[in-house]
């Protein structure tokens, strides 16, 4: 019975294993085209979960410790808090607004306080670039990058969250490359 | 799946409760002493509340909070010192009791109120919860709740798992809370205020909760239905005397509250509850003339047919009558920018920008500024930025 119960483990950690959906950023992977939308270069060294529902979703440190995921949602797919849509004609001060409120009106980060909010061009196109820290459950203070733009394909963000402390300037510079790299096709 | 486990957690919360009953609380005397279960409920609050202090939830305001507190030792004067009350930093309208006598009332509930006899509606509701020891008579109740969340793994309950936490967030039994109305009713008689109150505060949230097409907030998560409630306090008060309203006392102590909430609204896109409190002409009179500003935003953000208009209107008024208020400046130029009247567009965005050299959005206006200078707009206003 131990046997078989040993096999049964080893055979499923083997299976896990084998379709482990981490997988370590390098000079041959970093460079993703998405759709015949646009390309972006993956941090190196960073660690991409391949099994994400995002465009893109990598962490340096483990995704509780700090995260970059990249978005693109067609404009009539509803926000979880506002039930917004967006829409192709939205000015830059009105995506973020939008995203500012999207985020005031989730309980965790209801009390956020606003660091920087400006717009700055993402692949040549207008978009913002929205900065805020707020406090988790634990009252840990958490800091969050957002730029995003909006054109006739829906809405495109790349965000990047990390604990205040250390880890956000730890990778704030390869986030920054990272929204650099950005070019539609 | 999520919407499955709340009705099961609801439902767990719902079931008759078989601890059993215990005495109300007399006075702070007999607390010296705790049974060993109770104390370890009030240990559980005193944590919650370190926890939502840790947070920056709690207001700090100090007129605030001594406001608040005065109405509650007036409805519980044997009780003061003990039942002590926090306001919270959060819209949505909600309050509850903790077992070691802390009531927290939220922000976006307070603002809400047209005066302070609505208030004290509520204070006096959540502090019979404390006096009637509703806590540790459904402790079991919850208990089993708690330990139905955690094996489910419920994803969305603050503090999943911790029974003070869920007690106060899912509200307490229907029988608990008809006995809170009816104490609660009574301190509102025995401390003067107006009874006839009681129903516009009810009627408030009912509105409320229409206007923001919600579902039943964590308030009232298990309480009687609004309009049963609506119902059963018209019928206590017909043979009611009349009492103090304090319209003016509140009006005046939440002022800057209640502005705050308006913009705190605003920034949430709770635009529907900015149309219901000031589309009403008695709440309108309460407020400034510049919180016509934030309905004129709402308007513009629910964006129906003839909002447009209609935030023009109000952004006017605000100019008309208080001109010095920036951001009704700033909303209007936007507005004409939008429709691609750059010709008023502009002056507008500039004397924004006079009156308010510090905005915190005054990049995104300097940036609409230049490109009115450097290109004419087109359909969607500019999407090609200046070289």
């Amino acid at each position: 019975m131990t046997l078989c119960r040993s096999l049964a483990i080893g055979l499923l950690i083997a299976s896990l294993a084998a379709c482990a959906p981490w997988t370590r950023v390098d000079q041959a992977s970093r460079l993703e085209t998405k759709r015949d939308d646009y390309t972006l270069e993956l941090p190196l060294g960073w660690v991409r979960h391949t099994a994400s529902a995002n465009d893109f979703f990598v962490t340096r440190d483990g995704p509780a410790l700090n995260y970059i995921v990249v978005n693109r949602q067609p404009h009539d797919k509803k926000l979880p808090h506002t039930k917004r849509e967006t829409r192709a004609d939205m000015l830059p001060h009105e995506i973020a607004e939008l995203t500012l409120a999207e985020w005031k009106s989730a309980e965790s980060t209801a009390n956020l306080e606003v660091i920087s909010n400006a717009p700055v061009m993402l692949g040549g196109r207008p978009a913002v670039r929205v900065h805020v820290r707020f406090k988790n459950d634990r009252g840990l203070p958490i800091e969050r990058v957002m730029v995003a733009l909006v054109d006739t394909k829906g809405r495109l963000s790349i965000q990047y969250e990390a604990p205040a402390i250390v880890y956000f300037q730890r990778g704030l510079a390869d986030f920054e490359a990272m929204v650099a790299s950005v070019r539609f096709r | 799946m999520k919407h499955m486990l709340t009705a099961s957690l609801n439902l767990a919360l719902a079931a008759p409760a078989h601890a059993q009953e215990v005495p109300p609380w007399a006075g702070i005397d007999e607390m010296r002493a705790l049974a060993p279960a109770e104390k370890s409920l009030w240990q559980e609050a005193d944590e919650f509340d370190r926890a939502l202090a840790r947070a920056g939830k709690v207001n700090t305001d100090p007129v605030l909070a001594a406001y608040l507190q005065g109405i509650m030792d007036r409805l519980y004067p044997e009780f003061k010192g003990r039942l002590r009350v926090r306001l919270l930093n959060a819209q949505h309208i909600n309050a509850f009791a903790l077992p070691n006598g802390s009531i927290y009332v939220n922000a976006g509930l307070v603002a809400r109120f047209e005066n302070e006899a609505q208030l004290a509606t509520v204070l006096a509701h959540e502090g019979a919860h404390f006096t009637h020891r509703h806590s540790l008579q459904q402790a079991e109740r919850v208990r089993n709740a708690a330990a139905f969340a955690l094996v489910v793994g419920l994803l969305g309950v603050p503090l999943v798992g911790d029974i003070v936490a869920l007690s106060s967030m899912f509200g307490y039994s229907r029988k608990h809370e008809r006995e809170a109305d009816e104490i609660g009713y009574q301190r509102l008689i025995a401390a003067g205020y107006a009874p006839r109150e009681t129903i516009r505060t009810f009627e408030h949230l009912q509105a409320e909760i229409k206007a923001a097409d919600i579902k039943e907030p964590f308030f009232f998560a298990s309480h009687p239905k609004l309009q049963e409630r609506i119902d059963s306090f018209s019928e206590l008060v017909k043979d009611a005397d009349s009492g103090e309203v304090g319209r003016e006392r509140f009006v005046g102590t939440t002022a800057g509250l209640r502005l705050a909430s308006l913009k705190a609204d605003l920034a949430a896109y709770r635009y529907r509850q900015i149309i219901l409190i000031l589309s009403n002409p008695e709440h309108r009179r309460e407020y400034p003339p510049e919180a016509l500003y934030y309905l004129g935003e709402a308007y513009r953000l629910r964006g129906e047919k003839g909002d447009d208009e209609a935030a023009e209107r109000e952004f006017n008024s605000v100019i008309g009558t208080a001109p010095q208020f920036a951001p009704a400046h700033r909303a209007l130029g936007l507005l004409h920018f939008k429709r691609g009247d750059l010709a008023r567009a502009a002056p507008l965005l500039r004397h924004y920008l006079e009156l308010a050299p510090g905005a915190a959005d005054r990049a995104y206006v300097e940036y609409y500024l230049t490109l009115m200078e450097t290109q004419k707009p087109t359909d969607n206003g500019l999407r090609t930025p200046p070289q």
